[in-house]
């Protein structure tokens, strides 16, 4: 199955699998679990939950992120789906990055500064997600990537294309954020969204955008007071003009 | 609890034993979800009528009759409760935000700041204080109080152009790292979305606020992250007084 037609399997129509989805919620996080007993003032037990949400045709034990609107199958279900998803904006973050610093489109000291650090966070990130994704579930390949047609533009388009990139980035974070089940990862990720987000501030500005540039991808704080998530579709039709290939298949799983 | 037998919960009051009335509707070879019958729950409370019922009632003519009603109890009750558990932190947050609204009226008022770094603090100005209207609006949602404004003094540092980027730095930081400590600890999925959205928005702040004093915008790969405590020990210096809620 390609990836474009696990995208299709994840959506597929799927009758009561929001209440499922609530229900496996609450027994996979023990503490919305502990707070919902309380509230029915301790006369109900987690066997009666358990069997409620049995009952109610529940299928996998963690990760309820490819059940909603935004979620790439492509990825993988759950808090590994989340990480895969990330650890692809990340390598396709890197191969621009790498591209850039190896080039000699951008020649201002300062400027080169900036991208010489944003590259080095990104190759971190991307470290960090890796060994997650290899503990949670299986990682994604790396994508294969083209951005000749940015560097046809110019130093000043190659900014403002790095400024879009990083805020398609924060974006994408804040949109897993809510979907995320194990602490320990949503607080990794949280520490790498903020870092994106200050890229993306700093890309924009360094390109001469303003604080807003017309959309949710244009400018150094581009809607208003409150950051706007992008679902993990949205952000991938954003970079799929940039892929050769399309979205690489999971890794073989280690025998 | 017994921890052994079946959907016995001693400690949660909930049994598979069959004497406190409670039974099923019919023998669990007529039942639609039999699992349901087997669980019986204690107690004369409205809450474990409720839940009775509402087992009875998924047993006898299945989920679907009632899924919606259980989603939307659990949807409810964990809004209130979650969010109720989330006031405390909430408060805090606002804190944060009076405190950074606090400094850039000051400044405004004080500083002498033109072009893009009056631009740009004009700009901070208004979205902490978006900030703030929305901590209120959240916390006022969740059936809480509003923690009253901070004392503060920036002093003489909120006075040149270059001791207030430097105050705002510090600040702005602060927020981002200490909404980091907090972020992961929210129980209310909206509380959680929104604090993410605002401290996006800060850390965006705090780098601008580097690249106008010639400073690295992103310093770390990782965001740094403070606890409520460490967090108000470094705005200390500049806050003489909590308010209270």
């Amino acid at each position: 199955m390609d990836a474009d037609s696990r995208v299709v399997a994840a959506h597929g129509d799927d009758e009561g699998g929001e209440e499922r989805g609530a229900l496996a919620e609450l027994i996979d996080d023990g503490s919305s679990r502990r707070r919902f007993l309380r509230a029915l003032g301790g006369t109900a037990g987690v066997s009666a939950l358990a069997a409620v949400a049995s009952a109610c045709g529940r299928q996998k034990t963690v990760g309820i992120t490819q059940r909603k609107a935004g979620g790439v199958g492509a990825f993988g279900p759950g808090d590994g789906g989340i990480i895969n998803f990330a650890l692809f904006l990340e390598y396709i973050e890197g191969d621009f990055y790498e591209r850039l610093v190896e080039g000699d489109e951008i020649r201002g000291r300062r400027t080169l500064g900036v991208i010489r650090q944003v590259r080095q966070n990104e190759a971190e990130h991307r470290s960090l997600l890796d060994r997650l994704a290899d503990q949670v579930s299986r990682p994604i390949r790396k994508p294969k990537t083209n951005f000749d047609a940015i560097f046809d533009r110019g130093s000043r388009g190659i900014l403002v294309f790095a400024g879009m990139l990083e805020n398609l980035g924060a974006a994408a974070y804040l949109g897993q954020l809510r979907f995320v089940l194990d602490r320990g990862l949503l607080s990794s990720l949280i520490g790498i969204h903020t870092v994106e987000a200050r890229q993306a501030a700093a890309l924009n500005e360094l390109a001469g955008r303003g604080f807003q540039g017309g959309g949710v991808l244009a400018g150094s704080i581009p809607t208003g007071p409150f950051a706007e998530p992008m679902t993990m579709e949205q952000a991938t039709s954003r970079v799929r003009p940039y892929l050769i290939g399309g979205i690489p298949n999971l890794r073989p799983p280690v025998s | 609890m017994s921890g052994q037998r079946g959907n016995e919960v001693r400690g949660g009051e909930t049994s598979k034993a069959a004497d406190t009335g409670s039974s099923p509707p019919a023998s669990t070879g007529e039942l639609a979800v039999p699992e349901l019958a087997s669980v019986e729950v204690r107690g004369m409370t409205r809450e474990a009528f409720l839940a009775r019922a509402t087992l009875a009632a998924g047993a006898a003519w299945g989920l679907g009759a009632v899924a919606p009603f259980v989603h939307e109890a659990l949807a409810e009750e964990r809004t209130k409760l979650e969010g109720a558990g989330d006031l405390a932190t909430l408060n805090f947050a606002l804190t944060l935000e009076l405190v950074e609204q606090s400094l850039y009226d000051e400044a405004l008022a004080r500083a002498s700041l033109g072009g893009r770094a009056g631009a740009l603090m004009d700009k901070l100005r208004r979205d902490e204080a978006a900030h703030v209207g929305e901590l209120r609006r959240l916390i006022g949602r969740f059936r809480g109080r509003a923690v009253t404004p901070p004392t503060v003094s920036f002093g003489t540092e909120a006075g040149g152009r270059g001791g207030f980027l430097g105050l705002a730095q510090t600040i702005e930081d602060t927020v981002v790292f200490a909404m980091h400590g907090m972020l992961p600890n929210f129980e209310s999925k909206e509380a959680l979305e929104r604090l993410a959205a605002l401290a996006q928005v800060d850390a965006r702040h705090a780098a601008l606020v580097a690249l106008a004093r010639g400073e690295d915008p992103a310093p770390k790969a990782f965001e740094d992250r403070l606890s409520i405590p460490q967090a108000r020990d470094r705005l200390s210096r500049y806050v003489l007084e909590f308010g209270e809620e």
